[in-house]
């Protein structure tokens, strides 16, 4: 193990830093994007090409669009 | 069909109707708005979601809300007292035990349930007993310190160091 030689004063070269995110996230107060909920908020799918390689010629988005979302 | 169901939760109790299907970890961050307890898979496999069900550790993603009627429950908002943090709280913070501190509250709960039924536990001891625990960011090394930090604590004995080893 090496011994720090500066002190944790002069700049923290060589030190651990206590963090200032700490507290909130200890206490279960982390805020992640999960966490938001803002009005009119929905749900979004990724519908991905069943192709691993082909060209989009055109979005047919009917069916999506007929389920109601809120 | 809803069901009342009747639980405690961080000593607050609440009557709450559910669907049968709702999940624990559902009824916890949506109806009851106590976001500290974390979805991280949703398939009992990262712990993010652990709550203390009646003083034992349990993942809610993988319980039904149903299931909880009647009993008392405890996540990372109820782990602070009036007194301050609790010693798993301290530990963690004392020794870098959390960067992002999305599996923190499920890795500090299920340390509560493994300190009470052994207090003075070893490293390998610990390093099993948060085996149903993933962590993608710290590392496992700062996480096991800082149990050892709280059992310190909690034993009244001396506090281990805090200082990073360099090697
Ligand atoms: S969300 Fe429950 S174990 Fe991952
Ligand atoms: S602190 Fe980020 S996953 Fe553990």
């Amino acid at each position: 193990m090496i011994k720090c030689k500066t002190s944790k004063e002069i700049g923290g070269m060589g030190h651990s830093m206590k963090r200032k995110e700490d507290a909130r996230f200890i206490q279960g107060h982390g805020n992640y994007i999960d966490d938001i909920k803002l009005p009119g908020m929905l749900y979004m799918k990724i519908v991905r090409r069943p192709y691993a390689y082909a060209k989009i010629k055109n979005i047919d988005a009917s069916k999506a669009l007929a389920i109601p979302a809120w | 069909m809803k069901k009342t169901i009747n639980i405690k939760l961080n000593g607050t109790d609440h009557s709450v109707e559910v669907e049968p299907r709702k999940l624990l970890v559902h009824l916890i961050r949506e109806d009851l708005s106590m976001t500290g307890t974390h979805i991280g898979c949703d398939t009992t496999s990262c712990g993010a979601c652990t709550v203390l069900i009646d003083g034992r550790s349990a993942k809610s993603c993988t319980i039904l809300a149903i299931q909880a009627d009647g009993k008392e429950i405890t996540t990372v908002e109820g782990l602070a007292t009036a007194g301050g943090l609790h010693p798993l709280q301290e530990g963690f913070k004392e020794n870098h035990g959390l960067q992002c501190g999305f599996c923190t509250p499920g890795m500090m709960i299920r340390a509560v349930e493994l300190l009470g039924k052994n207090p003075n536990p070893t490293e390998s001891e610990i390093r099993w007993g948060i085996s149903g625990n993933l962590c993608r960011c710290t590392g496992y090394n700062n996480i096991v310190k800082a149990i050892q930090y709280a059992s310190a604590k909690m034993r009244g004995a001396e506090l281990p160091s805090t200082e990073p080893e360099f090697v």
